[in-house]
Protein backbone atom coordinates (compact mmCIF):
# COMPACT_ATOMS: atom_id res chain seq x y z
CA UNK A 1 0.00 0.00 0.00
CA UNK A 2 1.26 3.74 -0.37
CA UNK A 3 0.22 5.69 2.53
CA UNK A 4 0.65 9.54 2.79
CA UNK A 5 1.46 10.28 6.96
CA UNK A 6 1.09 14.00 7.69
CA UNK A 7 3.05 15.17 10.91
CA UNK A 8 6.46 13.64 12.42
CA UNK A 9 5.54 13.92 15.74
CA UNK A 10 4.99 11.17 17.90
CA UNK A 11 1.80 9.59 16.85
CA UNK A 12 2.88 9.96 13.00
CA UNK A 13 5.94 8.61 13.73
CA UNK A 14 4.45 5.12 15.57
CA UNK A 15 2.67 5.05 12.62
CA UNK A 16 5.26 5.46 10.37
CA UNK A 17 7.18 2.90 12.25
CA UNK A 18 4.67 0.46 12.28
CA UNK A 19 3.70 0.49 8.69
CA UNK A 20 6.95 0.56 7.14
CA UNK A 21 8.58 -2.25 5.25
CA UNK A 22 5.69 -5.06 5.11
CA UNK A 23 5.63 -3.79 1.22
CA UNK A 24 4.39 -0.69 2.11
CA UNK A 25 5.33 2.69 0.76
CA UNK A 26 5.08 5.45 3.50
CA UNK A 27 6.14 9.04 2.77
CA UNK A 28 6.26 11.75 5.76
CA UNK A 29 5.08 15.03 5.37
CA UNK A 30 6.51 17.48 8.20
CA UNK A 31 6.99 21.63 7.71
CA UNK A 32 10.31 21.17 9.99
CA UNK A 33 12.69 19.29 8.05
CA UNK A 34 14.33 18.90 11.94
CA UNK A 35 11.48 17.10 12.91
CA UNK A 36 13.18 14.01 10.89
CA UNK A 37 16.26 14.13 12.25
CA UNK A 38 15.58 11.05 14.40
CA UNK A 39 13.25 8.58 12.39
CA UNK A 40 15.43 9.32 9.25
CA UNK A 41 17.82 7.11 11.18
CA UNK A 42 15.30 4.38 12.22
CA UNK A 43 13.13 4.96 8.95
CA UNK A 44 15.69 3.88 6.26
CA UNK A 45 12.68 3.01 3.77
CA UNK A 46 10.44 5.92 4.52
CA UNK A 47 10.27 9.54 2.16
CA UNK A 48 10.55 12.34 4.09
CA UNK A 49 9.19 15.65 2.26
CA UNK A 50 9.12 19.07 3.97
CA UNK A 51 6.21 21.36 3.40
CA UNK A 52 2.96 22.61 4.91
CA UNK A 53 0.40 19.84 4.50
CA UNK A 54 -2.48 22.13 3.69
CA UNK A 55 -0.88 23.30 0.32
CA UNK A 56 -1.91 20.92 -2.27
CA UNK A 57 1.57 21.12 -4.14
CA UNK A 58 3.39 19.56 -0.96
CA UNK A 59 1.04 16.79 -0.80
CA UNK A 60 1.45 16.09 -4.61
CA UNK A 61 4.89 16.20 -4.42
CA UNK A 62 4.59 13.35 -1.36
CA UNK A 63 2.65 11.32 -4.41
CA UNK A 64 -0.83 11.84 -3.01
CA UNK A 65 -2.28 10.91 -6.28
CA UNK A 66 -2.63 7.32 -6.23
CA UNK A 67 -2.40 6.90 -2.14
CA UNK A 68 -4.10 4.27 -0.74
CA UNK A 69 -4.02 5.92 2.92
CA UNK A 70 -3.98 9.36 3.90
CA UNK A 71 -3.45 10.01 7.76
CA UNK A 72 -3.26 13.63 9.09
CA UNK A 73 -1.75 13.31 12.43
CA UNK A 74 -0.35 16.68 13.26
CA UNK A 75 -0.58 18.82 16.11
CA UNK A 76 -2.98 21.21 14.12
CA UNK A 77 -6.61 20.07 14.39
CA UNK A 78 -7.61 22.35 11.33
CA UNK A 79 -4.46 21.72 9.45
CA UNK A 80 -5.38 18.02 10.13
CA UNK A 81 -9.45 18.48 8.92
CA UNK A 82 -8.10 20.89 5.55
CA UNK A 83 -5.99 18.15 4.13
CA UNK A 84 -8.06 15.13 5.15
CA UNK A 85 -10.66 17.41 2.84
CA UNK A 86 -8.41 17.76 0.11
CA UNK A 87 -7.28 13.78 -0.06
CA UNK A 88 -10.93 12.98 0.04
CA UNK A 89 -12.79 15.56 -2.07
CA UNK A 90 -10.35 16.25 -4.57
CA UNK A 91 -7.88 13.27 -4.96
CA UNK A 92 -10.62 10.46 -3.77
CA UNK A 93 -8.20 8.67 -1.43
CA UNK A 94 -10.13 6.09 -0.34
CA UNK A 95 -9.05 5.51 3.57
CA UNK A 96 -8.52 9.29 5.30
CA UNK A 97 -7.77 9.39 8.77
CA UNK A 98 -7.78 12.49 10.92
CA UNK A 99 -6.52 13.32 14.37
CA UNK A 100 -8.74 16.18 15.98
CA UNK A 101 -8.23 16.55 19.47
CA UNK A 102 -11.13 18.63 20.31
CA UNK A 103 -14.13 16.52 20.54
CA UNK A 104 -16.77 19.14 19.62
CA UNK A 105 -14.95 19.31 15.97
CA UNK A 106 -14.10 15.55 15.67
CA UNK A 107 -17.85 14.89 16.07
CA UNK A 108 -19.19 17.60 13.65
CA UNK A 109 -16.92 16.64 10.99
CA UNK A 110 -17.52 12.84 11.41
CA UNK A 111 -21.03 12.87 11.94
CA UNK A 112 -22.08 15.42 8.89
CA UNK A 113 -19.37 15.36 6.82
CA UNK A 114 -17.92 11.57 7.09
CA UNK A 115 -14.83 12.67 7.93
CA UNK A 116 -13.14 9.62 9.92
CA UNK A 117 -11.42 10.73 12.78
CA UNK A 118 -9.84 10.25 16.26
CA UNK A 119 -10.16 12.31 19.22
CA UNK A 120 -7.10 12.08 21.23
CA UNK A 121 -8.96 14.06 23.98
CA UNK A 122 -11.83 11.65 23.99
CA UNK A 123 -9.43 8.66 24.11
CA UNK A 124 -7.67 9.68 27.11
CA UNK A 125 -10.67 10.92 29.36
CA UNK A 126 -12.00 7.50 28.41
CA UNK A 127 -8.68 5.67 29.88
CA UNK A 128 -8.17 8.01 32.45
CA UNK A 129 -12.19 7.04 33.58
CA UNK A 130 -11.89 2.88 32.95
CA UNK A 131 -8.35 3.37 35.36
CA UNK A 132 -10.47 5.28 37.87
CA UNK A 133 -13.37 2.79 37.88
CA UNK A 134 -16.03 5.38 37.10
CA UNK A 135 -18.13 5.17 33.90
CA UNK B 1 -28.10 42.26 9.48
CA UNK B 2 -26.05 40.60 12.03
CA UNK B 3 -22.49 39.60 10.99
CA UNK B 4 -20.06 37.13 12.40
CA UNK B 5 -16.47 38.53 11.35
CA UNK B 6 -13.76 36.03 11.97
CA UNK B 7 -9.61 36.96 12.49
CA UNK B 8 -9.46 40.73 13.15
CA UNK B 9 -6.17 41.40 10.95
CA UNK B 10 -6.73 44.42 8.35
CA UNK B 11 -9.34 42.64 6.33
CA UNK B 12 -11.57 42.03 9.28
CA UNK B 13 -10.63 45.11 10.92
CA UNK B 14 -11.83 46.88 7.84
CA UNK B 15 -14.56 44.86 7.03
CA UNK B 16 -16.38 45.27 10.40
CA UNK B 17 -15.45 49.00 10.58
CA UNK B 18 -17.31 49.22 7.53
CA UNK B 19 -20.55 47.24 8.45
CA UNK B 20 -20.63 48.76 11.36
CA UNK B 21 -20.64 52.39 9.84
CA UNK B 22 -23.61 51.02 7.94
CA UNK B 23 -25.56 50.42 10.82
CA UNK B 24 -24.83 46.83 11.07
CA UNK B 25 -24.50 44.38 14.15
CA UNK B 26 -20.99 42.80 14.08
CA UNK B 27 -19.36 40.32 15.84
CA UNK B 28 -15.66 40.33 15.27
CA UNK B 29 -13.86 37.18 17.11
CA UNK B 30 -9.88 37.63 17.47
CA UNK B 31 -8.23 34.78 18.61
CA UNK B 32 -4.38 36.60 19.55
CA UNK B 33 -5.00 38.47 23.04
CA UNK B 34 -2.61 41.07 22.55
CA UNK B 35 -4.73 41.69 19.06
CA UNK B 36 -7.91 41.64 20.74
CA UNK B 37 -6.66 44.30 23.72
CA UNK B 38 -5.71 46.55 21.19
CA UNK B 39 -9.16 45.64 19.16
CA UNK B 40 -11.58 45.76 22.84
CA UNK B 41 -10.45 49.67 23.13
CA UNK B 42 -12.05 50.43 19.62
CA UNK B 43 -14.82 48.17 19.43
CA UNK B 44 -15.89 47.14 23.02
CA UNK B 45 -18.27 44.53 23.49
CA UNK B 46 -18.31 43.57 19.70
CA UNK B 47 -15.03 41.81 19.74
CA UNK B 48 -14.75 38.33 21.22
CA UNK B 49 -11.82 36.96 22.07
CA UNK B 50 -11.49 33.07 21.43
CA UNK B 51 -10.87 30.82 18.50
CA UNK B 52 -13.71 30.76 16.63
CA UNK B 53 -13.12 26.92 14.80
CA UNK B 54 -13.80 26.11 18.53
CA UNK B 55 -17.70 25.76 19.03
CA UNK B 56 -17.74 27.60 22.40
CA UNK B 57 -16.24 30.99 21.15
CA UNK B 58 -18.95 30.59 17.69
CA UNK B 59 -21.90 30.45 20.28
CA UNK B 60 -20.10 33.49 22.26
CA UNK B 61 -20.04 35.25 18.92
CA UNK B 62 -23.75 34.84 18.53
CA UNK B 63 -23.41 31.91 15.87
CA UNK B 64 -27.12 30.51 16.89
CA UNK B 65 -28.47 34.00 15.13
CA UNK B 66 -26.22 35.54 12.73
CA UNK B 67 -27.33 35.70 9.36
CA UNK B 68 -23.72 35.53 7.82
CA UNK B 69 -20.85 34.80 9.00
CA UNK B 70 -17.54 36.17 7.17
CA UNK B 71 -13.77 34.21 7.50
CA UNK B 72 -11.32 36.52 7.13
CA UNK B 73 -8.26 34.55 8.40
CA UNK B 74 -4.83 34.76 6.84
CA UNK B 75 -4.59 30.50 6.66
CA UNK B 76 -7.16 28.45 4.70
CA UNK B 77 -7.96 25.37 7.17
CA UNK B 78 -8.90 28.16 9.62
CA UNK B 79 -11.28 29.85 7.01
CA UNK B 80 -12.43 26.21 5.66
CA UNK B 81 -13.11 25.11 9.22
CA UNK B 82 -14.66 27.83 10.50
CA UNK B 83 -17.16 28.40 7.93
CA UNK B 84 -17.86 24.13 7.98
CA UNK B 85 -18.52 24.50 11.74
CA UNK B 86 -20.92 27.31 11.49
CA UNK B 87 -23.10 25.59 8.98
CA UNK B 88 -22.46 22.17 11.05
CA UNK B 89 -23.31 23.15 14.63
CA UNK B 90 -24.82 26.44 14.40
CA UNK B 91 -26.78 26.15 11.15
CA UNK B 92 -25.76 29.68 9.56
CA UNK B 93 -27.60 30.20 6.58
CA UNK B 94 -24.61 31.89 4.86
CA UNK B 95 -20.76 31.83 4.84
CA UNK B 96 -17.94 33.40 3.04
CA UNK B 97 -14.10 32.50 3.51
CA UNK B 98 -11.02 34.40 2.19
CA UNK B 99 -9.34 31.95 0.52
CA UNK B 100 -5.54 32.90 0.29
CA UNK B 101 -3.92 29.97 -1.78
CA UNK B 102 -5.99 29.81 -4.98
CA UNK B 103 -5.43 26.36 -5.34
CA UNK B 104 -7.83 26.02 -2.92
CA UNK B 105 -11.08 27.97 -4.18
CA UNK B 106 -12.28 24.59 -5.68
CA UNK B 107 -12.40 22.73 -2.45
CA UNK B 108 -14.09 25.62 -0.39
CA UNK B 109 -16.53 25.69 -3.05
CA UNK B 110 -16.99 21.70 -2.99
CA UNK B 111 -17.60 21.93 0.49
CA UNK B 112 -20.34 23.99 0.61
CA UNK B 113 -19.00 27.38 1.38
CA UNK B 114 -21.42 30.10 -0.44
CA UNK B 115 -18.91 33.06 -1.65
CA UNK B 116 -15.31 32.83 -1.28
CA UNK B 117 -13.13 35.94 -2.29
CA UNK B 118 -9.55 34.95 -3.79
CA UNK B 119 -7.71 38.03 -2.43
CA UNK B 120 -4.19 36.68 -3.46
CA UNK B 121 -5.77 36.80 -7.36
CA UNK B 122 -7.39 40.42 -6.55
CA UNK B 123 -4.10 41.32 -4.89
CA UNK B 124 -2.57 40.15 -8.39
CA UNK B 125 -5.07 41.53 -10.48
CA UNK B 126 -4.48 45.29 -9.25
CA UNK B 127 -0.57 44.62 -9.70
CA UNK B 128 -1.19 43.24 -13.09
CA UNK B 129 -3.25 46.48 -14.19
CA UNK B 130 -1.08 49.11 -12.61
CA UNK B 131 2.06 47.24 -14.94
CA UNK B 132 -0.39 47.26 -18.01
CA UNK B 133 -0.16 43.45 -18.71
CA UNK B 134 -3.07 41.26 -20.21
CA UNK B 135 -4.36 39.42 -16.84
CA UNK B 136 -7.23 37.66 -16.34
CA UNK B 137 -8.52 37.81 -12.76
CA UNK B 138 -11.01 36.37 -10.21
CA UNK B 139 -13.27 38.74 -8.40
CA UNK B 140 -16.09 36.59 -7.06
CA UNK B 141 -16.89 33.22 -7.19
CA UNK B 142 -20.20 31.56 -6.15
CA UNK B 143 -21.70 28.06 -7.43
CA UNK B 144 -19.61 27.14 -10.53
CA UNK B 145 -20.23 30.92 -11.70
CA UNK B 146 -17.51 33.62 -11.40
CA UNK B 147 -17.14 37.36 -11.76
CA UNK B 148 -13.53 37.46 -13.59
CA UNK B 149 -12.06 40.64 -14.45
CA UNK B 150 -9.32 41.12 -17.84
CA UNK B 151 -7.42 43.32 -19.17
CA UNK B 152 -7.71 44.41 -23.26
CA UNK B 153 -3.70 44.04 -24.05
CA UNK B 154 -2.69 46.62 -27.03
CA UNK B 155 -2.72 44.26 -30.34
CA UNK B 156 -5.46 42.27 -29.12
CA UNK B 157 -7.58 40.69 -32.04
CA UNK B 158 -10.95 42.20 -30.34
CA UNK B 159 -10.08 45.93 -30.29
CA UNK B 160 -12.54 48.14 -32.17
CA UNK B 161 -14.71 45.31 -32.28
CA UNK B 162 -18.68 45.70 -30.66
CA UNK B 163 -19.71 42.84 -28.30
CA UNK B 164 -22.11 41.51 -30.93
CA UNK B 165 -19.40 40.39 -33.02
CA UNK B 166 -18.02 38.11 -30.22
CA UNK B 167 -17.91 34.65 -30.26
CA UNK B 168 -18.20 34.71 -26.40
CA UNK B 169 -17.66 31.10 -24.51
CA UNK B 170 -20.86 29.23 -23.61
CA UNK B 171 -22.28 30.35 -20.75
CA UNK B 172 -20.04 33.91 -20.50
CA UNK B 173 -21.35 37.51 -20.32
CA UNK B 174 -19.05 40.51 -20.84
CA UNK B 175 -21.02 43.01 -17.96
CA UNK B 176 -19.17 46.36 -17.62
CA UNK B 177 -16.00 48.10 -19.24
CA UNK B 178 -13.62 50.31 -16.84
CA UNK B 179 -11.39 52.68 -19.07
CA UNK B 180 -10.05 55.58 -17.39
CA UNK B 181 -11.47 54.78 -14.29
CA UNK B 182 -15.28 55.41 -15.89
CA UNK B 183 -17.30 52.19 -15.91
CA UNK B 184 -19.65 51.86 -18.28
CA UNK B 185 -22.29 49.36 -18.89
CA UNK B 186 -21.18 46.96 -22.29
CA UNK B 187 -24.46 46.59 -24.85
CA UNK B 188 -23.88 44.56 -27.78
CA UNK B 189 -22.50 47.69 -29.93
CA UNK B 190 -20.23 48.92 -27.62
CA UNK B 191 -16.85 49.09 -28.78
CA UNK B 192 -13.76 47.46 -26.91
CA UNK B 193 -10.61 49.87 -26.74
CA UNK B 194 -6.99 48.41 -25.99
CA UNK B 195 -6.59 48.73 -22.45
CA UNK B 196 -10.45 48.48 -21.29
CA UNK B 197 -10.60 46.41 -18.34
CA UNK B 198 -13.53 44.44 -18.77
CA UNK B 199 -16.15 42.88 -16.36
CA UNK B 200 -17.54 39.30 -16.87
CA UNK B 201 -19.70 36.70 -15.53
CA UNK B 202 -18.28 33.46 -16.81
CA UNK B 203 -17.58 29.76 -15.39
CA UNK B 204 -14.31 27.89 -14.95
CA UNK B 205 -14.84 26.52 -18.75
CA UNK B 206 -15.16 29.85 -19.88
CA UNK B 207 -12.50 31.03 -17.84
CA UNK B 208 -9.74 29.83 -20.68
CA UNK B 209 -11.70 30.28 -23.65
CA UNK B 210 -12.47 33.79 -22.48
CA UNK B 211 -8.29 34.76 -21.82
CA UNK B 212 -8.05 33.31 -25.31
CA UNK B 213 -10.30 35.44 -26.93
CA UNK B 214 -9.22 38.68 -25.32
Amino acid sequence: MKIVICGSGKVGTKIAEALSGQNNEVVVIDRDADAFRQIETTLTDAQFITGDITDQDVLVKAGIEGADVFLALTNDDNANIFSSQIAKELFKIKKVIACVKDPVRAKAFTDELGLVTVCGTDLIADQIKKKMGVK
Amino acid sequence: MFVIITGAGRVGYNLAKGLIAEGHEVALVEKDKSRYQILADEFGESVIYGDASDAFTLKQAGANRCELLVSTAGNDEDNLVICQMAKIIYMVPKTIARVNDPKNEVLFTKLGIDQTVNTTNMISALIGHKVGTGFLAELLSFQNAEIVQIEVPEGSDVIGKPIKDLILPKDTLLIASIHNEQVQVLKGDSIILANDSLIALTNKAGEEALRKLI
